[in-house]
């Protein structure tokens, strides 16, 4: 779009998207931690751009994660997901295709079963993936949640620094000093602590990308000052020459000096 | 640059250029205005992004814009303008014969002498130029001045909006009405008003184009907004569970309704409508303690 764009000299505003990380930090209540992350994640069936794309978690707390996403999505969706008409479908048969082949290899911890008829995919959960899985490339945009574990803090914004920087980055913690050090460590369009998506619904704040995910913001007033010219007009009088001498030529030392 | 810029994903702010046109009304102290013009035109020799690039005038003014612009010039550089330290010289062979082109057919009322071997184009100024000659094509950056005639506001109004946006746009004029009115009626980077280049300087203000003259602004504070990235940050607590249960599933018509009732039903009276509903938190929590108490 950019390039075609270029042609015309017209100027743009692109919100891209990228693999939204989500750290749950050990010091956290996991239970609403979880929920929250359910809602954000298979809202639309994880077709969101600014979706929870994968968590970061210390490997002792991997099951209870999975516990309680489960719990939650037993809350939300009841017990039969595929009847619950609260639960979406993939939006087409091509990225169907794309979402289930992710799903190769993987440790299935819940979910993962598919109708491709509907372009159903269950909520799915993959445990102990590694950084070099293909689910682990591009963005997922679909109900799959891989977790991979890290063993600290430093290695989580170590991992989310080696990627392209993301869209949204989520934290999960009890302690403002972890979250403000995260934000501080990392680079992301925009982000929200111990919730999900909802740093894009205040309209007061700037809604965009950085890097690859993205470049100019929106949202509010943001949107405003993105799409008009903000033109510098001054107006001067056409007295008070004298003080203008200074910069007329010829030029002179004790100008120069002035 | 910005098709090369795609191919990274790399944000450009781009500072092109045009031909900012300067207009001169017929209600303006001339001798200043001119002044001021030609300070800006011939800077460099021209070669500033920002220079006055072409002027509109009323045809009864255009002979005394001619010879205030020729007195200040030898206020300036003196009767030799090739020999004074002030005056400067084209960047190179290639824009000297780009810039000397432009003379061409042109009726020379000042000026017009050049010198290829040192790239010098005495300060020039063309008069009843055609809009459609090579001098009005492109931007200029160099020191010609062509004076194009308009019989009014409204017909250089017209003949500015007919071109490519500006980088800059100069009126002289007493009438502030009339400076407010241009600035209203045609788009542009940036406005000087009875002045040239001038709001370049202001540290204040942001410095860029629109349309072909560029996108992106920068200077001052406007350079920091640009070249970092405000990162929007919302940093919430775990606790007050029990209110997000509206928005999640299972969903229902009277989830639907409380969700109307917050987002669409504004409380528009302004700070007198914010002061009732404090009062009136203010109250429920009185009868709530004295219930309770």
């Amino acid at each position: 779009v950019m390039a075609a764009a270029a042609k015309h000299l017209t100027p743009v505003t692109l919100e891209l998207g990228g693999k939204s990380p989500c750290y749950i930090d050990k010091d956290c209540d996991l239970a609403v931690a979880c929920r929250r992350i359910t809602w954000g994640k298979y809202m639309n069936c994880g077709q969101t751009c600014i979706a929870p794309d994968y968590i970061l978690c210390h490997p002792s707390i991997q099951s209870e994660v999975v516990e309680n996403i489960k719990a939650t999505l037993k809350e939300f969706y009841g017990d039969d997901v595929k009847s619950s008409p609260d639960y979406e479908r993939i939006i087409n048969q091509r990225h169907f295709k794309r979402v289930k082949s992710l799903l190769e290899g993987q440790k299935i911890a819940l979910g993962g079963e598919t109708d491709e008829a509907s372009c159903f995919i269950a909520p799915t959960i993959l445990t102990d993936v590694s950084p070099d899985s293909k689910v682990m490339e591009e963005e997922i945009f679909g109900p799959v949640l891989p977790i991979v574990t890290v063993k600290s803090v430093e290695e989580a914004i170590e991992f989310i620094n080696l990627r392209e920087k993301p869209l949204a980055l989520y934290v999960f913690s009890n302690k403002k000093q972890l979250i403000r050090r995260v934000i501080a460590e990392t680079s992301s369009g925009g982000m929200t602590a111990n919730d999900v998506l909802m740093h894009s619904v205040v309209p007061e704040l700037p809604f965009g990308g950085v890097g690859h995910s993205g470049m100019g913001t929106y949202h509010g007033k943001f949107s405003f000052e993105t799409f008009s010219h903000r033109r510098a007009c001054l107006i001067r009088d056409l007295r008070w020459e004298l003080l203008n001498r200074l910069r007329y030529p010829p030029g002179s030392m004790e100008m120069m000096h002035l």
